[in-house]
């Protein structure tokens, strides 16, 4: 069994879900174009035309077909640059929980100084997610948001982006694709009937060996402050009143020593019958610990211990569960 | 779903029906009159709200139609067969259209449908109302929600894809070489006869035409001045008489190919008539037309080998003196008309008046005097609507009603020839017509129609001659338009004048119409592969060289527009002062860090500045401060904030 892993992703905190993605992954590939089905249809009619043209030696059907030649050069134009100017800025997936709806945010940007970019269908090839987006104004931005659930936890690559257009006369399709390095976590669902684990503070303090700044439990009832002691929890100097009176003072709460959550790993994975059940009660009651702002401590095989007190921990935490496997145990 | 069509596309509706309408003349009715019948159902489908009809039900339909069209024109390949499928094709279309997937293909049928119909005419006007059509239906290829949200928008963009596209469509057809050659002429039969005249003329067959405005022909003259009343364009001799009815006969009189003349008198733009008859000025002797072929007899009559199913372009020239006629020919056109029908006491009489006329004189020309002469001091008069009488004969006409057309005279004339044994024909054709003096040209209409008669002179030579100038001189003088108003409208002499000179605004505004078509079509049948040649010779340029330097012009086009196209956010002033600065620090490598503020980035910049460039420190400290000012103070003026960076520009330039 891989002892440190939990270790490994506690120290190591790196969260791949950002606002703004690398400028590595945002690299635009050129447009393609291809006359689309109807495009076909219509460069047949001309043919035909040119064909009546001969047959008959009409010179103005000759001149019909031309100017409808005229069109489909010009058309092929138009749709190349309908979609060569518009990139995509943004492209991001929250992490969600299983079976829950979760977003894709695609927001699009019209590099043209003077044209609008019209009917811009974008495309997640792997979710199969569409949607169009009717106009995009010179130098400007479009965000769109569409949801999508995926069955299975774990982590996934953000899906190819298509963008495309048949605009104006949908004699042609436009079309460039991108792929953005960037992963998404699908969290395991929150799911479990069982009571978490409750522990009080001294219980856990004797038991894991750990100062009281270390279980600082997360109650909002505020009591007064007090002067900092190095035996005092760092985290809680407020610093507002260091600026005012140039003196460290901590805050202190109501101590809610009850509701501290303890789950041994290897213990609580040794009795289990069926993974994927303990993985779900494992997240709701992480996820309920965030949510109500309760400590939740986690003893890794090792006699490490991980205190989860902030966002970014609960979410690495959510993160390996997403994918754990039966290997890590082996 | 029904309501589709009528609610979301009632132009693209609109803009087909029309189209289909066009077509009336062209096709025959149980094509067009189904396709009409299946808007109609459509329309019946919307008002009651009933079921339109599946895609198998039309599927069925349309290929029944294409039996029914193959059985009945035993092909596919002419312009009928496939206008008559067009239209019931597209109206099978608009039936069962509910779904907006099918709008694309709705539209290119209505593409088909428009263009077809200059298959069938070059006419402006035509092209002048499906311009709209065209330019309707290429909207409809615009999304939807589009042109529903804002029309406006999009006819503005479509506006300048029209644009784009006419100087692009005319170098090609300048410039792509094409031929003209006619490879699949199919002759369809249900036109033959619809328009003009037969082969026979029976009293009150032409006057049937004095209704009809279509136009026959338009004829431009060059050298030689013509009065209204010498315009006589004969099409056709006829040479076989029964009673007061003249059929043509077929002649072996050495038809050979006309030699395209080398020295072009006059122009002819004949309208497709669906017979091969070519129309002549008196005197002609030679005539040519690219793409047909015509021939001429040794009596100069002029024939296409084909049946005439588009406009000709015909070029003309004047000849000398004819050749005298041959003995075969004078004793086919001498045999007397069969009087039999008539009562004794009625052959007496015609014989008496044969006898009256040839005592008088001895020449054949004083014979053609004398029967004018007959004419004129009798009493005939002329008429404009005589009405069929096929059955009338030669005495009932000179002695009795003493009214008719201009057929009735040719004839009675020319067998008045007969029974004085002189050779003579009647011939059929048209006679004046309307000058455009703004086109400089001549339209002649069906209504100018004429006959008259030809007889053998004392020196066996063909001479023309127009029993009608005795009986109604002004018919000839002024033309049939003319007289016909001036009979029928009963015309002030004020108003004679007005018509005369063309001074009213309508007339003026018809002509101009008519001189613009004329040139139109000229232009289009002008514009052939020897013409083509000719422009891009007049270029130094081959046709192989024409066709590469349209496709170097596309492709130059191609890249233009991909090149010219600015793309990028416009960076405000700020961020180009920005650059400036940092462009400059990079020489020191001291850029600006992502996290560093203006003038923290400045701070390090004079600390770490070498010592000689030391100097440059207070400019520097100006450009900042602009830089600051541009970028933190939003009232700033457009112009303000260009001097400041002109001059953070100068002092880095400096630097």
């Amino acid at each position: 069994m891989e002892r440190s892993w939990l270790k490994k992703y506690l120290t190591a905190l790196k969260f791949p879900s950002k606002w703004t993605p690398d400028l590595k992954a945002k690299i635009q590939k050129r447009p393609f174009i291809i006359p689309s089905r109807f495009g076909f249809y219509f460069g047949s009619g001309i043919l035909v035309l040119l064909a009546l043209a001969y047959t008959y030696a009409n010179q103005l059907i000759y001149l019909i077909a031309f100017f409808y030649a005229s069109i489909l050069f010009i058309a092929m134009h138009l749709t190349n640059n309908n979609i060569k100017s518009v990139e995509v800025s943004e492209y991001f997936i929250r992490n969600f929980f299983q079976d829950e709806l979760g977003s894709v945010k695609v927001t699009l940007q019209n590099n043209h100084s003077k044209y609008y970019a019209r009917f811009i269908q974008i495309e997640i090839v792997d979710f199969d997610l569409k949607t169009t987006v009717a106009e995009i104004p010179p130098n400007s931005f479009k965000t769109v948001e569409l949801s999508f659930n995926q069955k299975n936890r774990g982590r996934y690559n953000y899906s190819k982006i298509a963008l495309s257009s048949k605009f104006p006369f949908n004699l042609f399709y436009s079309w460039k694709r991108l792929s953005w390095g960037e992963t998404f976590y699908v969290y395991p669902a929150r799911e479990g009937t069982q009571e978490p684990p409750y522990s009080s503070e001294d219980e856990l303090s004797k038991k894991l060996d750990l100062t009281s700044a270390q279980l600082d439990s997360k109650s909002d009832n505020f009591l007064g402050h007090k002067e900092y002691t190095p035996y005092d929890n760092y985290r809680r100097i407020d610093w507002k009143v260091f600026a005012r009176k140039n003196k460290l003072f901590v805050k202190t709460f109501e101590t809610e020593s009850s509701r501290i959550c303890f789950v041994d790993f290897l213990e609580f994975f040794k009795s289990m019958p069926d993974l994927e059940k303990r993985i779900k009660q494992l997240t709701k009651w992480i996820f309920e610990a965030q949510k109500w702002n309760t400590l939740f401590v986690i003893r890794s095989e090792n006699d490490e211990v991980a205190i989860l007190d902030d966002r970014k921990k609960f979410e690495t935490v959510f993160e390996k569960l997403s994918t754990l496997s039966t290997k890590d145990f082996t | 779903m029904s309501r589709l069509l009528f609610k979301d596309y009632l132009g693209l509706a609109i803009c087909i029906f029309t189209s289909t309408l066009l077509l009336f003349p062209d096709v025959p009715i149980w094509c067009f009159s189904l396709g009409i019948l299946f808007w109609l159902w459509r329309l019946f489908c919307h008002v009651f709200d009933f079921t339109i009809p599946s895609r198998k039900i039309t599927g069925f339909l349309s290929f029944l139609a294409l039996a029914v069209i193959l059985m009945d024109f035993r092909t596919l390949m002419g312009k009928e067969p496939a206008a008559s499928f067009i239209i019931i094709l597209s109206g099978l279309k608009a039936l069962e259209f509910s779904d907006d997937t099918e709008k694309d293909f709705l539209v290119l049928l209505g593409f088909f449908l428009i263009s077809s119909k200059f298959l069938f005419s070059y006419d402006l006007m035509y092209l002048i109302l499906s311009l709209p059509i065209y330019a309707i239906l290429t909207m409809n290829l615009f999304p939807h929600e589009w042109l529903k949200g804002s029309r406006s928008a999009a006819l503005k963009y479509l506006g300048k894809v029209i644009l784009l596209a006419i100087p692009m469509a005319a170098t090609m057809f300048i410039m792509l070489p094409r031929i003209t050659k006619t490879l699949l002429e199919i002759p369809s039969n249900s036109r033959y006869g619809s328009s003009g005249f037969s082969d026979t003329v029976s009293p009150g067959s032409i006057s049937r035409l004095s209704q009809n405005n279509e136009v026959v022909m338009r004829v431009e003259l060059f050298h030689n001045r013509f009065n209204l009343s010498e315009l006589y364009f004969s099409g056709l001799a006829l040479e076989k008489a029964n009673q007061m009815n003249w059929t043509a006969l077929r002649n072996e009189d050495g038809f050979t190919l006309s030699e395209a003349p080398s020295e072009v008198d006059y122009h002819v733009v004949l309208e497709p008539h669906y017979k091969n008859q070519a129309f002549s000025l008196k005197g002609t002797d030679s005539m040519g037309a690219e793409g047909l072929r015509i021939y001429r007899d040794s009596n100069y009559n002029f024939k296409f080998d084909t049946y005439l199913e588009k406009k000709a372009f015909i070029q003309a020239s004047l000849g000398g003196a004819r050749p005298k006629v041959s003995e075969a020919i004078i004793n086919r056109n001498l045999p007397e008309p069969e009087l039999s029908t008539l009562t004794s006491e009625q052959q007496t009489q015609l014989h008496d008046l044969v006898k009256k006329i040839t005592d008088s004189s001895r020449t054949p020309e004083q014979v053609s005097k004398a029967i004018l002469n007959y004419f004129g001091s009798n009493r005939f008069t002329y008429t404009l609507n005589p009405g069929e009488q096929p059955q009338l004969n030669l005495y009932d006409f000179l002695f009795k009603y003493k009214t008719g057309y201009c057929e009735h005279y040719a004839a009675a004339m020319a067998q008045l020839f007969r029974l004085s044994k002189i050779p003579a024909r009647v011939i059929v054709g048209y006679h004046g017509g309307e000058f455009n003096p703004l086109g400089n040209f001549w339209t002649i209409r069906q209504k100018d129609a004429h006959a008259w008669v030809e007889f053998i002179n004392s020196q066996n030579r063909w001479v023309p001659v127009d029993p009608v100038t005795v009986v109604a001189p002004q018919r000839i003088e002024l033309g049939f338009n003319m007289y016909n108003s001036i009979v029928n409208e009963l015309l002030t002499e004020e108003e004679i004048k007005n018509k005369l000179n063309g001074t009213d605004t309508f007339s003026r505004l018809s002509m101009w119409f008519d001189s613009v078509n004329y040139r139109w079509s000229t232009f289009l049948l002008e514009y052939d592969f020897d013409k083509q040649k000719d422009i891009l010779r007049r270029f130094n340029l081959s046709l192989g060289n024409a066709l590469i330097l349209v496709l170097v012009l596309l492709f130059t086009v191609s890249v233009l527009i991909n090149l010219f196209q600015r793309r990028g956010i416009k960076k405000n002033f700020s961020e180009l002062c920005f650059e400036e600065i940092n462009k400059w620090a990079t020489k020191f490598d001291l850029q600006k860090k992502e996290t560093e503020g203006p003038v923290t980035w400045l701070q390090r910049i004079a600390n770490a500045l070498p010592e000689r460039s030391k100097p440059f420190l207070p400019d520097l400290e100006k450009a900042f401060s602009l830089w600051i000012n541009l970028a933190y103070k939003p009232t700033l003026t457009p112009a303000d904030s260009k001097k400041s960076l002109n001059e953070i520009r100068k002092i880095m330039k400096r630097g």
